[in-house]
């Protein structure tokens, strides 16, 4: 319990008294947990913007009309047990014409080419799957000829190359953002690992001396360890007051040159924004941030005391 | 209490101690002695386990050192108190620090330490200093600071390697008198130096080094080279 004590005091004494280094190593702790965070909320908002891309994905299945009620039910009953199929909808005819009325409220004379005794549109089966890859293989399978009497034509051939770009490029933006974040994630742990060697190496001098008066590796490495979980701890706190002013920043501007349309335009869903975003995700942030600055600090002093161990 | 049998160190082709064999009794007073590159600092470095020979065999207190294990060295250093010519203050501990700072490795409580470091630092004439940094001390008051760190723990053997290499005239006699007085004490007392002036006023036994080869063993030796 004594040396437990001791090392925390030596910790804290070896942080002030070396307050330059302190600072310094602390900072650059401070900008790697910042750029750890863009780069993790930048992950979530392309993922979680592409992925709402992508949820509006559908394919529509159209039926022939001569097909009776209980050949569709059957129909989608098979359609809908398909793993790769998250959920449909069926369209009869009523619901088809109020959706054309709706459409046409303002223009009487389109409004009423159909009527409910007149009425040329077919029944469709909307389709949404889980992946938008598999988007492809439903289509194909509704198009199969023990079909032919029921499906009169399936969307997803209409609209193919459409659907392959939007997820073609919503799989690019995220694996770009994937690299990016693990670039300059090495680059951050890269820096921080660097500096704080160099803290070390500053005072390779000290351990040194403390060796040649018997102290044991445990006491000369402890107090360095417990520097870098202060540089971790204090690291987090900054991290998380330059965040709170960036994200009230970002969503000023967002709502000056976006206003109300800004979720919607950035995440895909008008509910959601930066602001919304954030205190969503304000623990893990501050979890990550704690548990990344302390393992960080932990391990890079652990490497850079080693060597003077020896 | 202190012997080297037939101890050699080889630096790469060059020898620096040449099969050197001496002993050195509990409360004895010796100086190692000889020019720059004699081998006088790797005698020092062997003892306080900083190297190992190449050949030979160290004993201290009844225990082979060289075949210490680096889980048994901290404990090894403990028993010895070390004097070394740049100081090897921490520099960003107090003088009460530094000197509490050996007790506080080897587990000692903290009423030990209240008790022992000012007692010792009035010893050496440094209790009024207790609150100054290294850098705000002269030369031989960092000094003293650093034997009252070595004899803190009231070690047996105390080692001294060119402890006034850095001092004025005042100051070096003023270290060496404090040298003097704890070896009355019984504290054995190892002085590596090339002070010529030292050696010859001390009449204490003098071990002579030449070009890594003991050349003389004198009771109560002067500096001959």
């Amino acid at each position: 319990m004594i040396t437990f004590f001791r090392i925390i005091k030596f910790g804290i004494q070896g942080f002030w008294r070396n307050i330059v280094l302190s600072f310094n190593a602390t900072f650059i702790m401070t900008l790697t947990l910042i750029t750890l965070s863009i780069f993790f909320i930048l992950n979530i908002v392309v993922t979680s913007s592409t992925g709402k891309l992508e949820e509006k994905l559908d394919i529509t299945i159209t039926l022939i009309d001569q097909a009776t009620e209980q050949e569709v039910a059957d129909f989608i009953k098979i359609i809908d047990a398909k793993p790769e199929v998250k959920k449909l909808e069926y369209i009869n005819k009523d619901k088809l014409l109020k959706e054309w009325r709706d459409l046409f409220t303002k223009q009487p004379e389109f409004r009423d080419l159909i009527t409910k005794q007149d009425n040329p549109l077919l029944r469709e089966v909307r389709v949404w799957a889980y992946d938008s890859d598999n988007l492809q293989k439903i289509s194909t399978f509704a198009e199969k000829k023990e079909f032919d009497l029921i499906v009169n034509s399936v969307s997803y051939r209409e609209n193919q190359s459409k659907i392959k770009e939007i997820i073609n490029y919503s799989k690019f933006l995220r694996k770009i953002s994937l690299i990016m974040s693990l670039v300059f994630t090495g680059i951050a742990l890269f820096v921080i690992l660097t500096t704080i060697r160099l803290a070390i190496y500053s005072r390779r001098e000290e351990i040194e001396i403390m060796r040649f008066v018997g102290a044991t590796s445990l006491l000369i490495r402890a107090p360095f360890i417990f520097e870098g979980i202060l540089y971790g701890v204090l690291a987090t706190i900054f991290a998380e007051i330059m965040a709170i002013a960036a994200i009230w920043g970002i969503q000023s501007l967002e709502n000056q040159y976006l206003g109300s349309a800004g979720g919607s335009i950035i995440f895909g869903n008008s509910n959601d924004s930066f602001l919304h975003l954030y205190q969503q995700y304000i623990w893990s942030i501050l979890l990550v941030h704690l548990i990344c600055g302390v393992l960080i600090g932990i391990v890079s002093s652990y490497i850079a005391v080693r060597k003077y161990l020896k | 209490m202190v012997e080297f049998t037939s101890v050699s160190q080889n630096y790469s082709g060059i020898l620096a101690l040449d099969h050197v064999s001496f002993k050195i009794k509990r409360g004895e007073f010796i100086s190692i002695v000889g020019p720059s590159g004699a081998g006088k600092s790797t005698i020092i470095k062997l003892l306080i386990c900083e190297e190992s020979p190449s050949t030979g065999k160290i004993i201290v207190a009844g225990r082979d050192i060289t075949d210490l294990r680096s889980k048994e060295l901290p404990f090894y250093r403990r028993k010895l108190g070390v004097v070394f010519q740049d100081f090897k203050l921490l520099p960003q501990k107090t003088v009460y620090e530094n000197v509490a700072f050996a007790l506080e490795v080897s587990d000692s409580s903290a009423d030990e330490i209240r008790e022992k470091v000012p007692d010792i630092l009035e010893n050496v004439g440094m209790l009024s200093k207790r609150e100054n940094f290294p850098h705000e001390l002269s030369g031989g008051e960092k000094q003293r600071t650093a034997i009252a760190r070595a004899l803190v723990h009231d070690p047996k053997i105390l080692i001294a390697d060119e402890p006034t290499g850095n001092l004025d005239p005042v100051n070096t006699w003023e270290i060496i008198e404090l040298l003097f007085k704890i070896n009355k004490t019984g504290t054995m007392v190892i002085l590596a130096t090339h002070n010529k002036e030292i050696v010859d006023v001390l009449k204490k036994r003098v071990i002579t080094l030449r070009a890594g080869k003991l050349v003389a063993d004198q009771a109560q030796g002067k500096y001959i080279i």
